[in-house]
């Protein structure tokens, strides 16, 4: 049978989160990924079984680059694939799909006009335009371009603790979405009196070493023998190793986080200004987030902030710490936080995928969550089985007539459902 | 029933399953009658298709998207102020926007829609439900209440049918004989629980009719014409030609080949209505519209195979199910007999239509001696015996060719009487 390519042009977690479509059309057929060059060993080491292409899709553009691009491009038309998945909605992989017959496209199609979306895809950005209310974790979002996807319990291992200790990411891409160092170092020395004392593995690129030095400055000194600094030190290979077996990773919203739900490793995130759990938290059953819930949360990742990030404030409750301690030490949490800014999610899976479960906190749109997993649940043709209906209070109940009118166009009733446009 | 015929106008769906049920709708009014008018979104359907090649950018695309919704829209409402119809009668996916929902209901034309989709595929209907007077669907369980939640209470279950004139014994050529016979035939749709229930059944002379069944390389030799699309036509010649119809409905789980649902396909109705024999997986709705005898059922797939195997050697036994569920077809189940019920249902809910509404005008000069003419006319054209005079001649002035005596006479009176009468 023809193989299958699928193109992933976007970055580390990206990687990480197109799982649920890699595995699933492994499942099916011979599949090739196209991804960039940088991230090429990572792929390889993820992915065992599926045939990686090294791409330059996040270099300058030079002579060497073009001659490689173009192998690289020649091989694929040999290769004659019978599907071509592109995960992005980029100038640039699009530009790449024009080399096969359009229909053969699926997700992000590109024309001459620009690029066309699914009818899943559609649905998808329609929800982004009310991002509190959105139920859709970006791995089933990528998961669902193929049809009946791979249950979402077999993407990744249930987390468990594997006795190397405790392993602290340090920040983010974006400094927004991570906390400041002071209120690290307090989650830090929290969490490690939780766990009785553990080894420490700070996690990060060379970019955060500055900040792991001052991680361990304001860090006890007793504690400062159990911390092994990682930052900048790690290739890939480096950073999966080092990942891998941990009993805890504290962690914003990153890539390595993506990382340790693939090893298997219970991930304890912290979710502020543009991450929000229900898009893009841990994939797996059993890891918390804790999501500061703000007014303007989540904001958009491209616009300043105008409001001099006060997500942050959320982490800053007295009552925050105990909380966390007694998360971690498993004792029962008091479902009011005293912060009505922050909420605390488990993760779970359903027939959808990925959902998340508040543990704590108060959450406004879970009847409407709920009702937009079945509408997506819907439009994926999946049974609504009854953990999908759990979901939310009633998630079969009808919308507003507000909401209504949002979720349903004329379009969607009176043309073809399945066009890309 | 209404006192006298009334003036509908029938609104197809652009594309789709319910397209032929909305023509065989206006096809059964007709024949009880009323004056029907088609409004055929299928001839904008090319628009739409031309508007997606022509390569614009995406942002571009939907707004022209939506403006030709609103274009269809328009357009509809055109021919209801044309028309002035008692009834607008939708088919699933008519292009009837929010918009003109409204409009209809504050000019008070009465709306129904008959929903012929599964209700739990998709949920667009909410959105819409609530905007007609009546809305009939082919379910019970859970969309009735559904229905009355959102505000819809004269929603009410109208099964699907047949069309008699046309779903009926044909006699095939030899031609057609050669092209359809079969053993074992079956038309409809690749869904997943029929590729794996007739995998079983490759090599054996059994025909495979119908779209979406790429990739399935073990029917390939059963799999007639590549796939491609029947007729409704060529379908009733087929359900004629197979001595074995199997009728498996659709299911996009594969667990289970009979996914034991609850609506009845078109398809039961309209191979029952063609005197052929067929083996139909069980709904819980079926046993409602036909009886043990008059229908062979199956509920999974070893029953299914194991009664094809007996029925194959038994004629007469697939002959006397085949005539006792036609005849119960012609008793209950045609869309004449939904259309009465329609009309019915709307009347109790919505109120009395109006006293010899569309009341014939039928011109004086014409002596009663013309009568028998007229009817027989009306009858070739395609109208009910109390077509209104202008229909007639509506229908007259479409014709291409030579018109003969009576219809040149009738075409002429008309402009005679705008001349000098009117």
């Amino acid at each position: 049978m023809m193989p299958i390519l699928v193109l992933q042009g976007a970055r580390f977690g990206d990687l990480l989160q197109s799982k649920r479509l890699l595995l699933t059309l492994k499942s099916r057929g011979e599949v090739h990924l196209g991804v960039d060059k940088s991230l090429a060993p990572l792929a390889g080491s993820i992915y065992p079984g599926i045939e990686i292409h090294a791409f330059n899709f996040h270099v300058k553009p030079c002579r060497q680059a073009l001659e490689e691009n173009k192998k690289c491009l020649a091989l694929w038309r040999d290769l004659d694939f019978r599907a071509v998945y592109n995960c992005n909605f980029s100038p640039l992989t699009a530009a790449l799909c024009r080399c096969f017959e359009p229909e053969r496209v699926f997700g992000y199609r590109p024309s001459a006009g620009g690029i066309l979306c699914s009818s899943w895809v559609r649905a998808a950005f329609r929800l982004s335009e009310r991002r509190r209310m959105t139920p859709l974790n970006l791995t089933d979002f990528w998961g669902h371009f193929a049809p009946a996807p791979l249950p979402a319990h077999k993407v990744n291992p249930l987390p468990r603790p594997g006795g190397q200790g405790l392993g602290v990411v340090l920040a983010g891409r974006e400094a927004r979405r991570s906390l400041p160092v002071s209120l690290l170092a307090e989650i830090v020395r929290c969490v490690f009196y939780a766990l009785d004392g553990p080894r420490i593995r700070l996690l990060g690129t060379k970019a955060e070493c500055p900040s792991a030095r001052r991680l361990v400055r304001l860090l006890p000194s007793k504690m400062h023998r159990h911390i092994e600094d990682l930052s900048g030190k790690t290739d890939w290979p480096g950073l999966a190793g080092a990942v891998e077996g941990l009993d805890t990773l504290v962690t914003p919203d990153t890539g390595t986080m993506h990382l340790g739900a693939h090893l298997g490793v219970p991930v304890l995130a912290f979710f502020l200004s543009s991450a929000f759990c229900h898009e893009t938290g841990p994939y797996g059953q059993g890891h918390h987030v804790w999501q500061a819930a703000c007014a303007c949360a989540p904001c958009l990742e491209s616009a300043p902030c105008r409001a001099e990030i006060r997500c942050r404030k959320a982490f800053l409750s007295k009552n925050f710490l105990p909380a966390l301690a007694s998360l971690v030490e498993g004792k029962t949490l008091d479902h009011r936080l005293c912060c009505e800014d922050l909420q605390l999610w488990k993760s779970d899976l359903d027939e959808l995928g990925g959902r998340f479960q508040l543990c704590a906190g108060v959450d406004e749109h879970d009847r409407q969550r709920g009702f937009l997993r079945c509408h997506l649940a819907k439009l994926s043709r999946l049974p609504l089985a009854d953990s999908l209906r759990e979901a939310g209070p009633d998630p079969a109940a009808a919308p507003s007539p507000e909401m209504g009118a949002w979720l349903y166009r004329d379009a969607d009733w009176m043309l073809p459902p399945g066009r890309y446009c | 029933m209404p006192q006298g015929p009334l003036r509908i106008l029938v609104v197809l769906p652009m594309y789709g399953g319910s397209l032929p049920i909305g023509r065989y709708c206006a096809r059964a009014l007709q024949s009880m009658g009323h004056s029907v008018r088609l409004f055929e979104a299928p001839l904008l359907y090319p628009a739409f298709t031309g508007l997606q090649r022509l390569g614009l950018p995406p942002a571009a695309g939907h707004q022209l998207e939506n403006s030709f919704l609103q274009l269809v829209s328009q357009s509809i409402w055109a021919h209801a102020q044309a028309l002035e119809p008692h009834l607008v009668l939708a088919l699933a996916q008519a292009p009837l926007n929010r918009n003109l929902l409204q409009r209809l209901r504050r000019s008070g034309v009465r709306t129904a829609m008959w929903f012929v989709e599964d209700y739990r595929i998709f949920d667009y209907w909410r959105l819409y439900a609530p905007l007609y007077d009546v809305f009939a669907v082919i379910q019970k369980k859970g969309i009735i209440d559904e229905l009355a939640r959102i505000g819809q209470n004269n929603a009410f279950y109208l099964p699907l049918a047949a069309l008699p004139d046309f779903h009926k014994p044909v006699r095939l050529t030899a031609q057609e004989k050669r092209e359809y016979e079969a053993d074992m035939a079956f038309l409809g749709a690749g869904y997943p629980n029929r590729r794996l229930a007739f995998r079983h059944l490759a090599g054996r002379n059994f025909k495979i009719w119908g779209s979406d069944w790429e990739g399935e390389s073990l029917l390939a030799g059963n799999i007639q014409r590549q796939g491609a699309r029947v007729s409704e036509e060529e379908s009733v010649k087929i359900y004629n030609a197979s001595k074995i119809n199997i009728n498996l409905h659709s299911s996009l789980q594969t667990a289970e080949i009979v996914s034991r649902g609850d609506f009845v396909n078109p398809r039961t109705f309209e191979l029952a209505a063609a005197g052929a024999f067929q083996l139909v997986d069980e709904r819980s709705l079926l046993g409602g519209l036909f009886g043990a005898d008059e229908l062979a059922t199956f509920t999974s797939a070893a029953e299914l195979y194991a009664k094809i195997d007996y029925f194959s050697s038994r004629p007469e036994e697939r002959e006397a199910y085949a005539g006792k569920a036609r005849n119960r077809v012609l008793r209950e189940h045609t869309y004449a007999h939904r259309m009465a019920s329609l009309l019915d249902y709307i009347a109790r809910q919505t109120g009395p239509w109006p006293q010899g509404a569309a009341k014939t005008d039928f011109p004086p000069e014409l002596g009663s001696e013309f009568y028998a003419d007229f009817e027989r006319l009306t009858h070739k054209l395609g109208l009910g015996p109390h077509a209104p005079f202008e229909d007639v001649i509506a229908c007259l002035r479409r014709q291409s060719g030579a018109l003969d005596d009576l219809e040149t006479s009738l075409l002429f009176l008309d402009e005679w009487r705008k001349q000098y009468l009117k």
